[in-house]
């Protein structure tokens, strides 16, 4: 396919004028950007910064002095702190973020409200989802070569039933690189249809399956990858399914087509439009449950 | 005595009524006397009885009359009207020969031959290919699509493309014929030109609104191309040899008045003038493209009744690359090919039952294809490493047609028929295959069918009548009945057609139409430029066929005894059951098509249309205005709202002026001026929740859907055509300018920077960017007939 961008481009270079011309769009009046996503073993945390006009060539910043109240189940939580990741970036924009010593806690709903003298008021909410526990039925050699060796493992979870999204990783955890992903393949119909491969001999290949349990709602759903892997340090192997709220599973997706879609020329499909729950601004709240489940390689 | 006169009387009264019941039937074709081309819409006339009716497709006309003495008038622009005294006491058949004023230099006329004001459709213009051939064109290359799209109510897309969009509707919902076959893509490199060479077409008429029963399965309009059916009388043939491109028509009698032929063949050579550049460029690699056209049809004549004719089109254009790098240890040789082509045939039987009725049988094959194919070898040490990928789409139709065309009387012309054709389609498939001699475990060879191939029926009946129920009321009615089968999925659908015209006065009409239509197979596009990738699908279970309903009235006025012809028209379309891709999708989305579109979208166009054209004298031409709106809605885009379409233009004016200084010089001007396209520009941007393998620094906003306007498109062209007779024909020289004033139209628009300084002090500003194509470009085509 770049080979016909290329063709194409060659053409258009031989006949194409590029010029500067004024376009005539709505001015645009910056509004609030509050990133965060919720996690049961974590601080609550947010990065709030601003949207920019699309020609103004400024960089964006972390919007500091703004009120982020934090709500649970509607009660207030209490008032986010502004903190630097590190003392010694401290005056680096990008290490800011917003903080509240606050763990959140499964089939709870979370809210922000933010303020700020300079934009508009935002609103988030989001639903913190339940994790489900993972159960390793097997791990098995299949083939072992010089280079690597080829395992493949069978799990399986239960379903509630109600709207579940999931995001399943497969890490390695060593000394040298305590979270190092290792790609996978499936074939599982719910993670080929969610990431858009015909089930038809194709199987979903990569380090994180984003998918929804449309097929399999309020059932035990049993899941087998295959990989192939070499580890030269000793490490652990972790198998993580995180539950993720929805209004974050359509994030992700939304983002993911958005990049996918990037430089593709005349090629590129319509402009994708991320997703956002952050009313009155852009950004997304999101949430999210894991467990994890530990396995060893067999020799 | 009494009871006598009685019975004498009764015996009249009986008898003379018999007389006065007593009709006739006269029939027959028409055709150009020095050709023995049939001819389409002649007028044949009785003055003397107010009766009169036109020539059909294949030049047939049959009318039905009381039993008198009058004389027979058939008149056709450009050609000698032709009178014959006729004593109807019989049904007669006659065949009519008419005579052409000049064979170059006839007068143009852009509307079929029956007046403007008297026909009964609106939405419906007759482009003479004559006209076509005088425009201006993109490189002296003379294009049936890009004259269409200086029509009103028809729109252009891209700059330079050929693709158009008629009041609102989508590139796929035209409906092109090719002799009755269908065309499912018309255009060379990427739209620039068109596959029809007007060498060897004899007529094309655009349908916009108000269709007749007969039409069916695109919402839009219907593209009628007839090509031409070959000299029964002498050999002879023309060409031209232009910049890019150079073609020629053979035509000529197999059997005199019987049979004949023509051949019509173009192809551009551009690849051949520029490979000598390349391979000196690249170190012995090559690369280029071409397209070609051929045309040929074949006609006979069984007999008075019965004849037969066979066309073929087949089109193809290719992009081919090869590079090749040697090293002391290995080697690599690299080969691309894309093309995309078609391949349409039509068998046609015309036969004559009676005076009254007649048929026509047409047998149909359309194919078209679109594909990828890339080689690499690889050699090294002692091994070969070998890869190929070959993606291809299309479609397929096999298809059977039968026309009747009955005229019981002259305030009835019946029109019946039924059609099926068998749909194949192949949506998407590729091909790869990996041989690592080193690592011949990891070889592959294998199909992956991202879109399985579809099969699907697609048959239709239909039923209209063209009444005349007064001097002044005439209308169109009709009924188009179809069904839709794939798999097990079944859309039947009753569409029905109306149109009327009422008579005002000699020179006032007033006409309105609806119509109801469905369309059973759609196309996939998201391209800004005519990039064969567009992908052909059916209706299935999860996708819906298009549906539209459209009233247009039109009021209609010849000025100066028909010189000149004004027509204003609005118009109201719905359309339901749109679809479209998803945001981000595109043909290279290696899924299933169905999960890669929006569907249940609904569609919304309004407009009004002015046109003005001047049809005799030595200055011809038009001036055509449309204001419209179009817009488009799905659940999914835009969130959920309306929202422009892409092609929704305010404002569309075309000037279309052609000039005969004398019978050797005349010169021709089209000066188009369009509002901007509608585009998705990106409005604001902002930072990304870091995410895994997604690399982005910021994320663009875009706002409304097609929310922003590139800026207005406006072109003018210049042409003249310098005519000479030789000793064994003629030859024009034919020199033109394409955008005279050098405007920089846009083709697309991206966000990109503009750098102050590019030292080390240098700064960026991010700007709209616009890519514009074609500049001024002059041209010169030398043309020869004989």
């Amino acid at each position: 396919m770049k080979s016909i961008s290329f063709l194409f481009s060659l053409i258009l270079l031989f006949s194409a004028c590029d010029i500067v011309v004024d376009l005539d769009i709505p001015e645009h009046e910056p509004v609030l950007v509050v990133n965060s996503v919720l996690s049961i073993d974590s601080i609550m945390t947010a990065h709030v910064s601003h949207s920019k006009g699309a020609f103004d060539s400024n960089s964006i910043s972390f919007v500091h002095n703004a009120s982020v109240e934090v709500y649970e189940d509607g009660d207030l939580l209490g008032l986010m702190d502004e903190i630097a990741y590190y003392t010694n970036t401290a005056d680096i924009d990008s290490s800011y973020v917003y903080h509240l010593n606050h763990k959140p806690t499964a089939s709870k709903t979370y809210s922000y409200e933010i303020v700020h003298e300079d934009y508009e008021a935002v609103r988030a909410e989001t639903h913190m989802p339940n994790a489900v526990d993972l159960i390793v039925e097997d791990v098995t050699l299949i083939e072992v070569d010089e280079y690597q060796s080829q395992y493949r493992t069978r799990f399986y979870f239960n379903d509630e039933l109600n709207e579940n999204y999931y995001r399943l990783r497969l890490i390695s955890k060593s000394n040298d690189y305590p979270d190092y992903p290792i790609d996978f393949e499936s074939s599982d119909a719910s993670i080929i249809s969610s990431v858009g491969v015909e089930s038809d001999g194709a199987a979903y290949w990569g380090s994180e399956a984003l998918f929804d349990d449309e097929l399999f709602n309020g059932s035990k759903k049993e899941i087998i990858l295959e990989f192939w892997w070499k580890s030269f340090y000793e490490a652990e192997y972790v198998l993580e399914l995180t539950s993720v709220s929805k209004s974050y599973y359509t994030y992700i997706k939304s983002l993911t087509a958005h990049y996918n879609n990037q430089d593709q020329f005349l090629f590129a499909g319509e402009p994708v439009q991320v997703y956002t729950n952050i009313e009155n601004g852009l950004g997304i709240l999101g949430a999210s449950n894991t467990k994890s489940v530990e396995f060893i390689l067999p020799e | 005595m009494k009871n006598l006169l009685w019975l004498f009387g009764l015996f009249l009264l009986f008898t003379s009524s018999q007389l006065i019941a007593q009709k006739y039937t006269i029939s027959g074709y028409v055709e150009d006397a020095g050709s023995g081309e049939r001819m389409v819409g002649v007028n044949v006339v009785v003055k003397e009885l107010s009766l009169g009716t036109t020539t059909n497709t294949y030049g047939f006309y049959s009318i039905t009359l009381p039993t008198s003495s009058f004389n027979l008038e058939l008149s056709f622009i450009g050609y000698e009207k032709y009178t014959i005294p006729v004593n109807l006491t019989e049904d007669m058949h006659i065949n009519i020969p008419l005579v052409s004023q000049s064979l170059e230099l006839q007068e143009v006329t852009l509307i079929g031959e029956e007046s403007i004001v008297k026909r009964t459709q609106s939405s419906v213009i007759d482009v003479p290919v004559q006209q076509i051939k005088s425009m201006p064109a993109l490189l002296g290359e003379v294009d049936v699509l890009k004259a269409i799209q200086l029509l009103p109510g028809v729109q252009s897309g891209s700059e330079g493309t050929s693709g158009f969009y008629v009041r609102g509707g989508g590139p796929d919902q035209n409906l092109i014929l090719l002799d009755g076959v269908p065309v499912y893509n018309a255009s060379h490199l990427f739209g620039f030109f068109s596959v029809f060479n007007a060498d060897a077409i004899k007529n094309v008429r655009l349908t916009k609104g108000g269709f007749p029963a007969r039409f069916g399965g695109r919402l839009s309009s219907v593209l009628e191309i007839d090509m031409k059916e070959g000299n029964t009388k002498e050999f002879g043939g023309e060409g031209s040899i232009g910049l890019i491109a150079s073609k020629i028509t053979l035509q000529g009698p197999i059997i005199k008045d019987k049979a004949s032929c023509i051949i019509s063949a173009r192809r551009t050579y551009i690849d051949a003038l520029a490979q000598p550049f390349i391979m000196a460029a690249s170190d012995g690699n090559r690369g280029g493209y071409y397209f070609y056209d051929l045309n040929a049809k074949v006609n006979y004549k069984i007999s008075d009744k019965d004849r037969l004719y066979w066309s073929v089109y087949t089109g193809d254009d290719r992009f081919y690359a090869s590079f090749s790098d040697s090293y002391t240890n290995s080697s690599d040789d690299y080969r691309f090919r894309l093309g995309w082509g078609n391949l349409t045939s039509s068998l046609r039987w015309n036969h004559l039952f009676n005076e009254k009725l007649f048929s026509n049988t047409t047998l149909t094959f359309s194919e078209y294809l679109f594909d990828i194919d890339m080689e690499e070898e690889y050699s090294y040490n002692n091994f070969t490493d070998e890869f190929e990928f070959r993606y291809y789409s299309g479609i397929r139709d096999w298809g059977v047609k039968m026309d009747f065309d009955y005229l019981p009387n002259p305030n009835h012309y019946i029109k019946f028929g039924l059609s099926e054709t068998y749909h194949t389609f192949y949506p998407g498939q590729i091909d790869l295959r990996a041989v690592q001699s080193e690592f011949e475990e990891d070889n592959i060879d294998t199909s992956f069918v991202f879109s399985q191939r579809l099969y699907s029926h697609d048959a239709y009946v239909y039923l209209e009548d063209d009444i005349k129920f007064n001097e002044r009321l005439k209308a169109n009615i009709g009924i188009h009945a179809s069904l839709f089968s794939v798999g097990d999925k079944k859309y039947p659908s009753l569409q029905p057609r109306f149109s009327a015209r009422y008579l005002i006065d000699e020179n006032w009409s007033a006409k309105v139409s609806y119509a109801e239509m469905q369309q059973n197979i759609h196309l996939l596009t998201n391209s800004n430029a005519g990039l064969p990738t567009d992908i052909w699908v059916p209706s299935t279970e999860q996708v819906k066929p298009q549906k539209s309903k459209q009233v247009a009235a039109a009021l209609t006025r010849i000025l100066k005894d028909g010189v000149y012809e004004l027509s204003l028209e609005a118009y109201y379309k719905t359309m339901s059951n749109l679809i479209t891709y998803k945001e981000g999708s595109s043909f290279m989305s290696f899924r299933d098509w169905q999960e890669t579109v929006e569907t249940n979208g609904q569609g919304e166009s309004y407009g009004l249309e002015l046109f003005l054209q001047k049809k005799k004298g030595k200055t011809s031409g038009w001036i055509g205005y449309t204001l419209s709106w179009a817009s488009r809605r799905f659940d999914n885009i835009n969130f959920g709202e309306w929202y422009s379409y892409k092609y929704d233009r305010r404002h569309d004016i075309s000037v279309v002026l052609s000039h005969k200084f004398s019978e050797y010089f005349d010169m021709g001007v089209t000066w188009v001026y369009g509002t901007g396209n509608a585009i998705t520009f990106p409005q604001a941007s902002y930072l990304p929740n870091q995410e895994q393998g997604v690399y982005l620094d910021e994320i663009e906003y875009y706002g409304e859907r097609n929310g922003t306007r590139m800026s207005p498109y406006h072109r003018l062209d210049l042409g003249a055509n310098f005519r000479k007779e030789k000793p064994r024909g003629i030859r024009t020289i034919t020199v033109g300018v394409y955008n005279a004033y050098n405007r920089k139209n846009p083709y697309f628009i991206y966000l990109g920077n503009q750098w102050s300084d590019f030292g080390l002090g240098g700064s960026s500003q991010k700007v709209a960017r616009q890519v514009s194509l074609f500049p001024i470009i002059p041209s010169i085509t030398y043309n020869f007939k004989f």
